[in-house]
Order: structure tokens, then C-alpha cells, then sequence
């Protein structure tokens, strides 16, 4: 090396130093740039997208949240990484966040017909960044990341929410794919119909008007399938419901039964609820009788109740209470059945059943055993042709 | 004739005194005299979780986001007749022991245990207590040997063909592993109790033992009885999970229990809720400056190592991670080598350390979005965080820079990112 170069390189070295020493000189480390405090949350870490060729994913349980926990102002930057033919899409792709501030961001994958079957990791990343500053900046970033398996095989399925008489009612509809116990969210809908091309699996998929859950459905699609499921569930229903037995102080019997219930009315104002009580005595069923007609039966919550004496007074045995809602005139849903044995002029027993084990008791009701009525009745026409024989027959005489 | 007339009335009188008289007719809706009214068990209904308006129902909880529970109570006797509400927000680590529908026998020393009519338990919804009339005097509640099995209608689904026992002579309550002490990564705790008819409510979640941060949880509003006469109230309470809520597919549930004047309650849980993972990065260090260095510095020479601050919060497992890219001058580009040879002309190279680990930064290019991992280990940290600043000791965070021989004079601006991920 001959003196000329080094005296170069030598040079060169000293002005490097010196640029770097004036460097550090214009570093200000008191231009907070607030890059602390970035925090990362959601559900895209938790999801175990299986997708077919051609199909998408996507739904309001699917997204991330970007925080900003610090006390400036940040800019946020979203990138996502994800295997040829498969598309991640993003609601928003750069933001700024203040102090204390937070943006969900929706997911959403779309997978191209040609994607190549497979087992992927799929990454979503937040960035903070600051424009205009030179020096070397540190900066934050969090991420998550969650699994795809890309599949050649597919099924179609297309679920819509009904009112009990089968009419298409507007509600939230969801569609899960359950895998190992947990629910994957797969589509969404709030028009009360959605159609969906997913992989063949276990599903199940729930309809909610204002929140409430008014249908489930679970099924199982197998390859090419193309499965319509209907969500029917009752948008009016009872709340609650039940019978609380009072006594008399003077003698301490029974005196009435305070019928206590609540008609909750989730999705539209409808023109007439009328509510009958039903009640079985041993069994036998008697005429249901109105205890409220609600003209309008409006949105909401209604509570209610009633004080049920028979006419006789209480005669041992067993009696189920149980309500029924018509709207408009026709039946549109029943109560539990509240089960309960008085004897001694007291209550033994109260019990609740579902509405099932109700229907069962009016089936029996209806076309087995024999009615009080007619047992009463064929009793008091034999007493009542004995005697008309007992007196034709002294007539006779 | 008259005898006729006679016997037919007759007749008719006795067909009419074999009717059973007790529902011969539709019948009436009112008594009078002084009447008292049978104690009965308060029921809670339902107990689910909303976004924070109570109008989307959630199956999993996000950290530092808002969120309502709706506990949906009945009382046949009033809701006046409650004396408090329990909202238990919690963490399972291990199985989920479920109790089942809850059971309450009632009875009198003089009648004696009554029985548990098992064949109808298949009818019964989970949260309904099972009931059993007392026959006179004041009701007990009784522990015994019953086996109910959960029928297909029920809406917790995940309690399914499972079959509940209760051992004897063990009360009917909790989860045998509820955490029974609130704290920020397990257990948020909101009581409602009413004092002269007014109810009131309050919350607790602290930092668990150990933790020097403070909690992020907090209760924000809830709603109460104000018409004591009613039968039902939905009781709501909005709530934020903090953010060392510990992360978990299906590991938490919500308890809600009722009670009642006479101490009876009630219980009622949600299916099993998932609480996303949560990851923050606070940097205290924002920028960099390594003072006097030459072309040709080595990761140990000085004024290397530079202290990075840096301060890791999670409420599971996490992964940190260091990347940076190549830096721009006014004329020359410095290009960062990942493998931390700064191997070639202008080519520059960085380590990082954090805790007990190192590694050389590498661009964010590559199979690993994040770029180089550093610590795959971090766990559910407290409140306070995972802290890392200084050059020695544990808890050493730093930053070395290495040059090539031949680097160009020039004025560099880049950026260094310090990563958190969820793993």
C-alpha cells in the first residue's frame, strides 16, 4: 500500500467520524415519539381458517385492534403476509391513533380458485412510524398470526332466519365452523340470508334479533353438498314464568296461585297478543281462558300476573299451569309447564317442564284416559234412566 | 208428573256433585282476606356477554375493549325479595367441573328430606333450580346424593351428555376451581347489594400478588332495580378486561348468583369464553446515537453496547422481535447485513440483546415477517410488564452496531423496530 492510498483511506475514516459524531449531535433525544405503548389485540391469533379454492372468509369476529397506550399521537401502518393465491384484505391500512385511542380492524381472506392446497401462516402486523425525522429511530411493532389450510374440496350452504310460520324475518345470522368444541366464524349476514361456499365439517349457525338469540342450527356438510338450513325461531316468547301458591293466614290453606310470567317481544310491534292460561287437572285439560290481551303487543318486555282461584275452591290433586301466546289470532308459542300437586289444601310439589313434556301432556289429555266431564256425565245418565225405569215401572203397576 | 219432575232434579244434582268442582270453569282472579305468599327460590334466567351496547352477543373478549354482561333474574315473590347479586368473571386453568343444574331440597324437621324427582331432571334447563314445595313452615335447603342428566334442550351446550353428581353432603355451588380472589390476570369480581331498597354495585380486580403495575379493569356503569314490585329484571353491568387478562381459548366463564331474603340462590353461567391474546410494546428509548465510531467498529467496541428500554406486557405467551432495513443517507445507502458480518462496502450490522438472548437484526424481508427472534419464551406477564433497560444483569436490553472497513461519509436516518407477537 503506498503513502497516497493510505493518506485516502485514512481520510475517509476521519470524515466518516466526524459525520457521525455531528450525527449524534443533531439527535434530539428529547422529540418523544411516542412509539412506546403500542399494544395489539383480537381474534385473528385464535382463528384456524380452512378454506376452499375459490371461497372466502370473513365476518365482524374476525379482526385485530391496534392500541395506543402511550401519550402521543402515533401512525399506524398495517401489512399482512400471506401465501401466493390467497388474499388477506384489511377495513383500514394506515390510521393514527391518539392517546388512549384504539381501531379495530376487520379481516377478511379471499383465496383464489388457483391457490395451491396447503397448510399456510398468515400474518398481521401493526407498525408505528413517524415521517419527517431523520436519525435513527426506534420503533414498535406488534403481530399475530394465525393458520390457513387451503382445500380442493367445498360444499355450499345457505342459511335464513323465519318466524315461526315460516315468513323470512330480518336478524343477524351467523355461520361457524366448529372445530375442537370452539366456533370459527366463517360468514355473516344482518339481512336474515346468507350464502356461503365453505369446506365440507361440522357447522353451526344462530340467528340473534336485537341481540337475543332466536334459532340455532347445527349440521354437517359433506363434499358438494348444497344444503339450505332454515333458523325458525319465535320472536315473541315467554321470559318467564311461574306459579307462586299464597295461603290464608286464617286457616292456612291454599288460596290462590299467583301466575307470574313476562312476554318479551324482540323484533316488531305486532296487532294482538292475547295470553291464555291453560290449566290440566289430573291430566284433564279444561278451556283456556284469557288472562291479557296486549292491543298492540309492542316491543319489549311485558310483565305480568294473575290470581287463579277455581271456582270450587282447590281440590287435592294434581294441576299443570301453562301459558299460551296467540298473535293475531293464531297460537305462536307456549310456556314451560308448571307442574303441581296440592294436597291437604296445600302445595307438595311445584315443578318446571319444558314445553315438550306439556305437549305430551295435552296429547294425552286429548286422546287418552277419560274426561271427569264424561265420566260424570255417563254416571248421572244411568242414575237419571234408573229412574225414569224406577218410575215407569210403578206407573205401570 | 211431579215425581217426575222430582227425580229428574235429583239426577241432575248428583251428575252436577260428581264433576270435579275444583276447575268446573274458567275461574276467578281475586280473594279476599290476609293471605301469605310461599317463599320462592329466585331463578336466574340467563347470564351472557354483549359488546358494549347489549345489543351483539360475544363469544370472546378482547382486552382494553368494553363489554356488557346481562343477567337476566326472576323472582316469583319480586325482585325486592333479592338481597344481592354476584357476577364472578373468571379464568379456568384446568377442566371445567360443571355442577350442573342446581338442586334444593326443601323440606321441615317434621317432613323430612323430600326427594328429588330424578325422572323429570332430564326436563330441566341448566341455571333452573330444581324445586321442591315445602309443605308448611319455613323451607330448608338440604344437601343429598343426586345424579341428573343434562337433556338435549339445554342451551349450554357444552354441558351435553354429561352426567352431574353431587357428592354427598357437598353444597351445590361453584366450580370446585372458580378462583375464589379477584385479581387482574384471573378474576374480576362485581357485586350488587341493596341497602334501604336502593341497590348499589361495585367491582373488584387487582393486581395480583406481586405485581407492581396497577390494574387496567375497569367497571364503568351497570343498571338496578328501581321498580321493586316487578318479577324480572335483566341486571347489566359494562365492564373493560384489563390487559393482563390471561389469554384462552374457552377458559373463561361468567358465574352470576342471586340471593334472596331468605339466603336462597341461584346460579347461572355462560357457555365458555374466549379471551384473545393481548401484546404491548412500550419504548422508552426512541432514538439512537452511538457517538465517536469509525468504519470498521466491531459489535465490541466501543461506545457499543447502547441501552435500549424497552418494556414487554402480555397475557400469554409472546415472541420479541428485532428488524431494521437498509438506512439512506443525502448520498450513499448503508446496507443492514442480517448475519451481522457487515460484509461488504457500506454494509453495516446490528445486535440486539434483550434479557439473556441476542441475535442480529435482519431485515423484515423473509420467511419471518417480524424479522430476527430474539426470545420466544415470555409468558403472561403482571400488569407492570416484562421490564428490560441497562447494559448488565437480567435485565440488559442493548443495541451494537458493527461497520464495514469501507463506509461512506454520508448523514444515515433509519429506523429500528422492536417487535411483540403473540405466539
Amino acid at each position: 500500500m503506498n503513502w497516497h492510498f493510505r493518506l485516502k483511506s485514512v481520510a475517509v475514516r476521519f470524515v466518516t467520524l466526524s459525520l457521525l459524531l455531528w450525527l449524534v449531535g443533531i439527535l434530539v433525544p428529547a422529540a418523544v415519539l411516542a412509539q412506546g405503548g403500542l399494544a395489539f389485540s383480537g381474534s385473528f391469533h385464535n382463528q384456524d381458517f380452512v378454506i376452499p379454492q375459490g371461497a372466502s372468509v370473513n365476518g365482524p369476529g374476525i379482526y385485530v385492534v391496534v392500541f395506543n397506550n402511550g401519550s402521543e399521537t402515533i401512525n399506524i401502518r398495517m401489512t399482512s403476509q400471506a401465501p401466493p393465491g390467497v388474499t388477506i384484505s384489511l377495513s383500514d391500512q394506515q390510521f393514527t391513533l391518539a392517546p388512549g385511542a384504539q381501531q379495530q380492524v376487520l379481516i377478511g381472506l379471499a383465496v383464489a380458485v388457483d391457490a395451491v392446497p396447503g397448510d399456510y401462516d398468515l400474518n398481521v402486523a401493526a407498525q408505528s412510524y413517524t415521517e419527517g425525522v431523520s436519525g435513527i429511530q426506534i420503533a414498535g411493532a406488534a403481530g399475530q398470526t394465525a393458520k390457513l389450510t387451503v382445500t380442493g374440496e367445498s360444499a355450499k350452504v345457505t342459511l335464513q332466519a323465519l318466524s315461526p310460520d315460516g315468513q323470512p324475518v330480518v336478524a343477524a345470522v351467523h355461520l361457524y365452523r366448529v372445530e375442537n368444541g370452539q366456533n370459527m366464524e366463517v360468514a355473516y349476514s344482518q339481512t336474515g340470508t346468507l350464502q356461503a361456499t365453505v369446506v365440507p365439517g361440522s357447522y353451526t349457525s344462530a340467528s340473534y334479533i336485537g341481540g337475543q338469540q332466536v334459532a340455532e342450527q347445527s349440521f354437517i356438510l359433506a363434499v358438494n353438498d348444497n344444503k339450505t338450513v332454515d333458523l325458525s325461531g319465535a320472536t315473541v316468547y315467554f321470559a318467564s314464568f311461574g306459579v307462586v301458591p299464597n295461603y290464608s293466614k286464617d286457616n292456612g290453606e291454599l288460596a290462590f296461585m299467583q301466575v307470574v310470567y313476562t312476554v318479551k317481544n324482540l323484533y316488531q310491534q305486532v296487532d294482538t297478543g292475547e295470553v291464555l292460561l291453560q290449566i290440566s287437572f289430573n291430566g284433564t285439560p279444561q278451556a283456556p281462558f284469557t288472562l291479557v290481551t296486549l292491543s298492540p303487543l309492542a316491543v319489549g318486555s311485558s310483565g305480568l300476573n294473575y290470581n287463579y282461584i277455581p271456582t270450587g275452591g282447590w281440590v287435592d290433586g294434581s294441576y299443570d299451569f301453562q301459558l299460551q301466546l296467540n298473535v293475531d289470532g293464531k297460537l305462536y308459542t307456549s310456556s314451560t309447564l308448571q307442574h303441581l300437586d296440592v294436597s291437604g289444601g296445600k302445595v307438595a310439589t311445584v315443578e318446571t317442564t319444558s314445553p315438550t313434556a306439556s305437549s305430551s301432556v295435552s296429547a294425552a289429555s286429548g286422546g287418552k284416559g277419560m274426561s271427569p266431564y264424561l265420566f260424570g256425565g255417563i254416571i248421572a245418565v244411568v242414575v237419571v234412566a234408573g229412574i225414569l225405569v224406577f218410575w215407569f215401572r210403578r206407573r205401570n203397576k | 208428573m211431579k215425581k217426575l219432575i222430582i227425580s229428574i232434579v235429583v239426577a241432575f244434582t248428583l251428575m252436577l256433585g260428581l264433576l270435579p268442582t275444583g276447575i268446573l270453569a274458567a275461574t276467578s282472579g281475586s280473594s279476599s282476606g290476609s293471605f301469605s305468599i310461599q317463599h320462592e327460590i329466585p331463578t336466574v334466567n340467563s347470564v351472557a356477554l354483549y359488546d358494549s351496547t347489549g345489543v351483539t352477543p360475544e363469544t370472546s373478549m378482547t382486552p382494553l375493549t368494553q363489554y356488557q354482561f346481562k343477567v337476566d333474574v326472576t323472582d316469583l315473590n319480586s325482585i325486592g325479595n333479592l338481597t344481592s347479586l354476584n357476577i364472578v368473571l373468571f379464568y379456568l386453568s384446568g377442566t371445567p367441573s360443571w355442577p350442573g343444574p342446581q338442586i334444593f331440597l326443601t323440606g321441615t324437621a317434621t317432613s323430612g328430606l323430600l326427594v328429588v324427582p330424578v325422572a323429570n331432571t332430564s326436563s330441566f334447563t341448566v341455571g333452573h333450580p330444581v324445586r321442591i314445595a315445602d309443605t308448611g313452615g319455613t323451607q330448608s335447603e338440604y344437601n343429598t346424593i343426586a345424579s341428573i342428566t343434562a337433556n338435549t334442550s339445554l342451551t349450554m351446550t357444552t354441558a351435553l351428555a354429561h352426567t352431574y353428581t353431587v357428592a354427598n353432603n357437598a353444597a351445590v355451588t361453584d366450580f370446585g376451581n372458580m378462583p375464589t380472589t379477584p385479581d387482574s390476570q384471573n378474576c374480576a369480581m362485581f357485586s350488587w347489594t341493596k341497602s334501604s331498597g336502593v341497590w348499589s354495585a361495585v367491582a373488584s380486580y387487582p393486581p395480583a400478588a406481586g405485581d407492581s403495575g396497577t390494574t387496567t379493569w375497569s367497571f364503568l356503569s351497570y343498571t338496578a332495580p328501581t321498580d321493586n314490585t316487578a318479577s324480572e329484571f335483566v341486571f347489566t353491568g359494562n365492564f373493560i378486561p384489563g390487559k393482563v387478562a390471561t389469554a384462552g381459548v374457552g377458559k373463561w366463564y361468567i358465574r352470576a348468583r342471586v340471593t334472596d331474603t331468605q339466603n336462597y340462590d341461584s346460579r347461572a353461567y355462560t357457555p365458555a369464553i374466549t379471551m384473545n391474546p393481548y401484546d404491548e410494546i412500550d419504548l422508552n428509548t426512541t432514538t439512537l446515537a452511538w457517538g465517536s465510531v469509525v468504519p470498521g467498529m466491531g459489535f465490541g467496541t466501543t461506545p457499543n453496547p447502547k441501552s435500549v428500554t424497552v418494556t414487554y406486557i402480555a397475557n400469554g405467551p409472546y415472541a420479541k422481535y428485532v428488524s431494521s432495513n437498509n438506512w439512506t443517507g443525502y448520498t450513499y445507502t448503508a446496507t443492514l447485513d442480517g448475519t451481522g458480518g457487515a460484509s461488504g462496502t457500506n454494509h453495516f450490522s446490528l445486535q440486539a440483546a434483550i434479557g439473556a438472548t441476542t441475535g442480529y437484526v435482519s431485515t423484515v424481508t423473509g420467511p419471518n415477517p417480524y424479522g430476527t427472534l430474539i426470545d420466544d419464551t415470555g409468558v403472561l406477564t403482571y400488569e407492570a410488564g416484562d421490564n428490560f433497560s441497562g447494559t448488565t444483569g437480567s435485565y440488559l436490553s442493548t443495541m451494537s452496531l458493527a461497520l464495514n472497513a469501507v463506509f461512506n461519509t454520508d448523514t444515515y436516518s433509519g429506523t429500528i423496530i422492536y417487535a411483540i407477537t403473540t405466539r
